[in-house]
């Protein structure tokens, strides 16, 4: 599709959904890929103009886990935990099928940095990482504390069936790595107790927030594995090795010390957790990055995804392995 | 040789294409230097070392009960059965100093700088 056939299809979304005619400006893409694609730009009305972000699905099929969520299915979640508090980018509209555009929503455009790297390391961001330990340890406080019954149609995926799943993907590759069936092994040796399922985001990390340099964090984004489970899961996620960025002295995405996040978290209503479920849930963090790794490894193989970047990813399997034995021998306190 | 996919003459190859494609559209150019430049250093240290690092691996496998073995593939694969079916543990810290010394292995050539680090806590 043509850039002027994309915004006069816009245009016409917009008026539909919002009833007000809008011009479409500066439309921009940002990326695409497999699984999405996303564009930038501003619908300027009578009243406004309003900067804005169209995400589409893409043409292929996503990669990855069970359970990623539609676009339409995103957007309602996004919606809804805006809507109960939580900083995310307010959603506009949700396409529907007579707009041309296939799935897909658009939602306020939010300044800020979502580079992990940036926002572990640059002195541009010293001051927002005073400050974002607590925001971010709040906003997934807020997210945990939305009423579950709202989001009854997310799946319910707990901790016995996401090792299963692991288990099955990192089998299918046929690719012999011991320190990954030890971990297959130690997880299934100390699931926890289920617990009532919450909103779990299913992706809260660095390089899913949007972050201000003074202000600290403007918005969560990304919302398409969300799902119902044990909270526990994305504060796992959130201190998986590799969303530090190399900053590892600071355990919560390169930003804030581990026990200084808790505390945050615990002040803003978040629920105390033993350190044998958060430690469960930081080795199972590990392990799905490293399928993660390893399904970029073959989809490169196979030929599907011909850059280098997927082949130079499946060797930080190694990393992983590495983050495993340390969550296993207890050297990295939970 | 590492073992790990994609293994260090696939890791090449992709390297060499991606060259070959800037050739054609040099669409972040600068980036995808960075990649080949990453990418051969990994070639680069398993050129110098893998053999090195395959053979301590090696080593290490051969000491777990697992039957005399060269192949470090067919050897990767026992030790998986063997934790699948429960015949070794990863409660065991002589499995777990063996799998240590396999993972820093493959860090000796995949990345050498993360093996240095020291353990953090809080």
């Amino acid at each position: 599709m043509s850039g002027d056939e994309l915004a006069d299809k816009l245009a016409a979304a917009w008026r539909r959904h919002r009833g007000e005619p809008a011009r479409i400006s500066g439309l921009k893409r940002l990326s695409a890929g497999a699984a999405s694609a996303s564009y930038a730009f501003s619908a300027v009305t009578e009243r406004a103009e309003q900067p804005a972000v169209l995400q589409l699905a893409g043409a292929g099929d996503a990669q990855g886990f069970a359970g990623a969520l539609d676009k339409t299915a995103q957007a309602r979640v996004q919606q809804r935990a805006q809507a109960g508090g939580v900083p995310t980018p307010e959603v506009l509209l949700v396409l529907a099928e007579d707009d041309g555009l296939g799935a897909g929503f658009v939602s306020a455009r939010v300044d800020g940095e979502t580079l992990g790297g940036r926002i572990a390391h640059s002195r541009k961001f010293a001051q927002a990482r005073e400050r974002l330990g607590k925001q971010v340890a709040e906003a997934l406080a807020r997210i945990h504390a939305l009423p579950p019954e709202d989001f009854a149609e997310l799946p319910v995926l707990g901790a016995a069936e996401q090792l299963d799943e692991l288990a099955r993907l990192h089998r299918a590759f046929d690719e012999a790595l011991p320190v990954f069936e030890a971990a297959i092994a130690w997880l299934g040796a100390r699931l926890p107790e289920a617990v009532p399922p919450r909103l779990v985001h299913g992706d809260f990390r660095n390089g899913n927030f949007l972050v201000d340099p003074e202000a600290g964090l403007t918005g969560v984004l990304d919302w398409e594995l969300a799902h119902r489970g044990d909270p526990a899961e994305d504060i796992g996620w959130l201190c998986m090795r590799s969303w530090r960025f190399g900053a590892d002295a600071r355990q919560a995405g390169g930003f804030a010390s581990r026990t200084g996040f808790l505390d945050a978290y615990r002040a803003a209503g978040g629920e105390a957790m033993p350190d044998a479920r958060l430690r469960f849930w930081e080795a199972m963090a590990a392990l799905k990055w490293g399928v993660v790794c390893q399904s970029f490894a073959w989809q490169h193989l196979r030929g599907d995804a011909p850059g280098l970047e997927p082949a130079l990813i499946g060797r930080r399997v190694s990393e992983v392995e590495l983050h495993l034995l340390d969550l296993m021998e207890g050297r990295e306190s939970a | 040789m590492n073992g790990n996919r994609p293994t260090d003459a696939e890791l090449a190859r992709a390297a060499r294409k991606e060259l070959a494609a800037l050739g054609e559209d040099s669409t972040n150019a600068a980036y995808r230097l960075r990649l080949v430049a990453g990418a051969l250093a990994i070639v680069e240290r398993a050129l110098a070392d893998g053999a090195e690092a395959a053979e301590s691996e090696r080593a290490v496998l051969n000491a777990l009960p697992l039957a005399g073995e060269k192949d470090l593939a067919i050897l990767r694969s026992r030790l998986c059965a063997a934790l699948r079916e429960d015949q070794l543990s990863p409660e065991d810290p002589a499995v777990l100093a063996t799998l240590r010394a396999c993972a820093e292995a493959h860090l000796r050539v995949d990345n050498p700088e993360l093996s240095a680090l020291p353990k953090v806590s809080d």
